[in-house]
């Protein structure tokens, strides 16, 4: 006991006095979470939060390009620009400024695009009526003409432009719509007298008859004998006035605020259990996949200790001490594992504090389930330790121990789906992920800050963890034996 | 004087090598003597001395320290023998007296006991101004002697010594030479490996010349130098028996 004492104690003044190592263990971590947290949070508002410039160029000055521009003004996201300076936009200025990398988006309504629009229009009203559609060489010309474009700068990520380009999407329907009721409104008169009229009154005049049928049995099965024996209802129609025409045009009024009068109605919300309280945010997901990242990047100084050791005589001279590597080994696991658990402390107080002040999110919460959390870091912590004593004993030189020890972690920590969700990778490499220890920790914590699970559900990653421990400090021990 | 350390028919080759580095040794090392194990690079010596010390196995033949059996119970000799590296083997972001203290620690060392015996090595290889200085900060001297110490602490019966005095300057190595040569009186067996002959000419009792795996020579070193015509010193024995040729 008193040499696992003394090895913990030299362990422990090594590790404070290598101060490069300690930046590698504690800071670049913390650095690394505020930066990516912050730029995933910053890319996530810049989506739906803040306002994103846009140029626009209305070259239509009618109610298509009116219409998409009060529908970007009104959305929100968007911070409409017409002119630079004192210059209004034109199509060749707009396409320059983004070129230039000084915007990101463009959008220019061509010329004539609400004519070209409404006649589309009205070839979709002919087609319904099975009118004669067979289009002229000019309707064509009008048919297959740009009415919109939007002009990205070729940086954009694939992201922002789909969400940009379905925003643009959303509020184009809206307006098509309209136009589309509004040529049919006009339409409509003329197609009455022709087609529609007839079936139409004949479809109204059969329901009335169904309708009185219905309405009398209904009546003599409740009042009974009470329905006077004679009671008939008047069968014959009366005369009905299809004015439908003047009607519609009278009940549906254009309404310009309709397109945020969804008929559906599609709420987000996150599958949870009932008991749930934690939501899940950038916050509950980065805090642990980061903390794993760290806790393995012991392999660093935990392989290089070792390395030292063997390759500077102290490894020797240890030989030939009274002492077993299986203590040896010891003190410097109980050591790097308070380093790991000291790690995980301060990737949590980042995230119920650091995060919070700087960026303004939402605080990290704990969950519910301490034991299942106190375990689950545990367990991490010594399967980060197993994974640089493999390291450290089967690498022959630092700087092979630290490049690869590095990569590795970086591999792992990539399968683990610390950057991108597990499920968004191609099938093979899903499969893979499965071996990643890295992925075995992330799992347990996101089980427990996010699905708020207990001990139950993360039971088999535990045993993953512990496992993967167990034969890496057996691979050290049998491989110190073995090398006499 | 009893034979302290025995061994016979001593073979050792690497695994992947066919060539044997050590090629059936027959060695008697005595209680108290100061013993110089000396040879050419490649030689042997290392391997030999590391066999002893229990930090390598051996394909053939036996050796007995103390008794011990070294190819079943090495481990049964690590309270016994105190082993100085060739290499630094400290910590060098500990200071030279944490250092001591923790190689006295391994060895069971703690409270009075302990600071008692780091102050008194420290004292000895005068190191006293320079005892909390990091491992890392300090001169080769300084290295060298604390790396001595480090491996007396728990004052050993036995001590094998790996070339101690490699690239120290002169004051350092005449402290390290009069502070062996005290151990030696003291009762303490010293096996030693040496490229300075003179060093092993002055301090040895006797000494043990290898080449090749194969012991060449073996004797006091006035026995050696009387054995060999026109010698007037054990640097030229060694080289009329090793040859002129370079080793790498």
């Amino acid at each position: 006991m008193k040499q696992l004492r003394a090895i913990i104690r030299k362990e422990f003044i090594q590790i404070i006095r290598d101060i490069p190592g300690l930046i590698i263990l504690f800071l670049m971590p913390l650095i690394l979470i505020f930066a990516v947290t912050g730029t995933q949070d910053n890319a996530f508002k810049k989506l739906y939060d803040n306002k994103a410039d846009i140029l626009f160029v209305n070259n239509d000055n009618e109610y298509l390009g009116k219409s998409i521009e009060d529908g970007l003004n009104k959305s929100g996201y968007f911070h409409v620009i017409k002119q630079i300076g004192n210059t209004a936009l034109d199509t060749t200025m707009a396409q320059r400024e983004i070129v230039a990398g000084n915007y990101q988006v463009g959008i220019v309504v061509q010329k004539d695009a609400t004519q070209r629009a409404k006649a589309k229009a009205i070839r979709r009203i002919q087609k319904s009526f099975a009118n004669d559609t067979t289009p002229t060489s000019a309707d064509l010309e009008t048919l297959q003409t740009d009415n919109v474009s939007i002009y990205f700068d070729p940086t954009t990520r694939d992201s922002y432009k789909n969400a940009v380009t379905s925003s643009l999407q959303r509020l184009v329907q809206s307006v098509e719509i309209k136009i589309i009721l509004n040529t049919f409104f006009e339409a409509l008169p003329a197609q009455l007298n022709t087609q529609l009229q007839p079936p139409i009154k004949n479809y109204l005049l059969g329901q009335l008859k169904v309708m009185e049928q219905v309405f009398t049995d209904e009546l003599k099965k409740r009042m009974g004998n009470n329905l006077p024996s004679d009671f008939k209802i008047d069968a014959q129609p009366r005369e009905v006035k299809f004015d439908l025409t003047e009607d519609l045009r009278k009940g549906i009024k254009f309404n310009d605020n309709l397109e945020n009068d969804n008929l559906i109605l599609i709420a987000q919300r996150n599958a949870q259990s009932e008991n749930a309280v934690i939501k899940p945010t950038l916050v509950q997901n980065n805090v642990p996949a980061f903390a794993l990242f760290a806790m393995f990047f012991i392999v660093i100084p935990l392989a290089g200790s070792m390395l030292t050791e063997r390759n500077e005589g102290t490894y020797n001279r240890i030989r030939t001490l009274p002492v077993t590597y299986f203590t040896i080994l010891w003190g410097k696991i109980v050591v790097y594992a308070a380093i790991c658990l000291l790690q995980l402390a301060l990737m949590i107080l980042a995230g119920m504090y650091f995060l919070p002040l700087i960026y303004g999110m939402t605080p990290l919460e704990l969950g519910s389930n301490h034991l299942a959390l106190i375990l689950a870091a545990l367990a991490s912590a010594f399967a980060a330790i197993g994974f640089g004593l493999l390291v450290g004993t089967f690498a022959s030189t630092q700087s092979q121990a630290g490049i690869f020890g590095s990569f590795m972690v970086l591999i792992l920590a990539i399968l683990g789906g610390i950057f991108l969700p597990v499920y968004m990778m191609p099938k093979p490499l899903q499969l893979v992920s499965i071996i990643s220890p890295l992925r075995w920790g992330i799992d347990s914590f996101l089980d427990i800050f996010v699905r708020e699970a207990g001990l139950k559900v993360i039971a088999l990653n535990l045993i993953r963890l512990t496992l993967f421990f167990v034969v890496a400090f057996m691979c050290a021990i049998l491989t110190f034996v073995r090398r006499k | 004087m009893s034979a302290i350390i025995t061994i016979s028919n001593l073979k050792k080759s690497y695994k992947g090598n066919p060539d044997e580095i050590l090629k059936g040794i027959n060695l008697e090392i005595h209680e108290g003597e100061f013993f110089g194990l000396l040879g050419p690079n490649a030689a042997g010596k290392t391997t030999l001395l590391s066999i002893i010390c229990g930090l390598l196995s051996f394909s053939e033949g036996s050796v007995m320290v103390k008794n011990i059996d070294i190819g079943k119970h090495y481990r049964r000799l690590n309270p016994i023998i105190g082993l100085i590296p060739q290499e630094i083997a400290l910590y060098p972001t500990l200071t030279v007296k944490e250092n001591i203290a923790f190689f006295g620690e391994m060895h069971g060392l703690s409270g009075k006991a302990l600071r008692d015996a780091v102050s008194h090595y420290i004292e000895v290889v005068k190191l006293e101004h320079h005892a909390n200085k990091r491992i890392s900060n300090c001169s080769g001297g300084i290295k060298r002697r604390a790396n001595l110490v480090a491996g007396l602490i728990h004052n050993p019966e036995i001590i094998f010594l790996d070339e101690p005095t490699l690239g120290v300057d002169a004051q350092s190595m005449n402290l390290i030479y009069d502070y062996l040569i005290h151990l030696n009186g003291s009762g303490k067996t010293i096996i030693y490996t040496t490229h300075y002959m003179k060093e092993a000419e002055t301090m040895c009792n006797r000494v043990t010349i290898i080449d090749d795996g194969t012991i060449i020579a073996n004797g006091t070193p006035t026995e050696l130098i009387a054995a060999n015509d026109a010698c007037n010193d054990l640097g030229q024995v060694f080289l009329k028996l090793t040859g002129r040729e370079l080793r790498d």
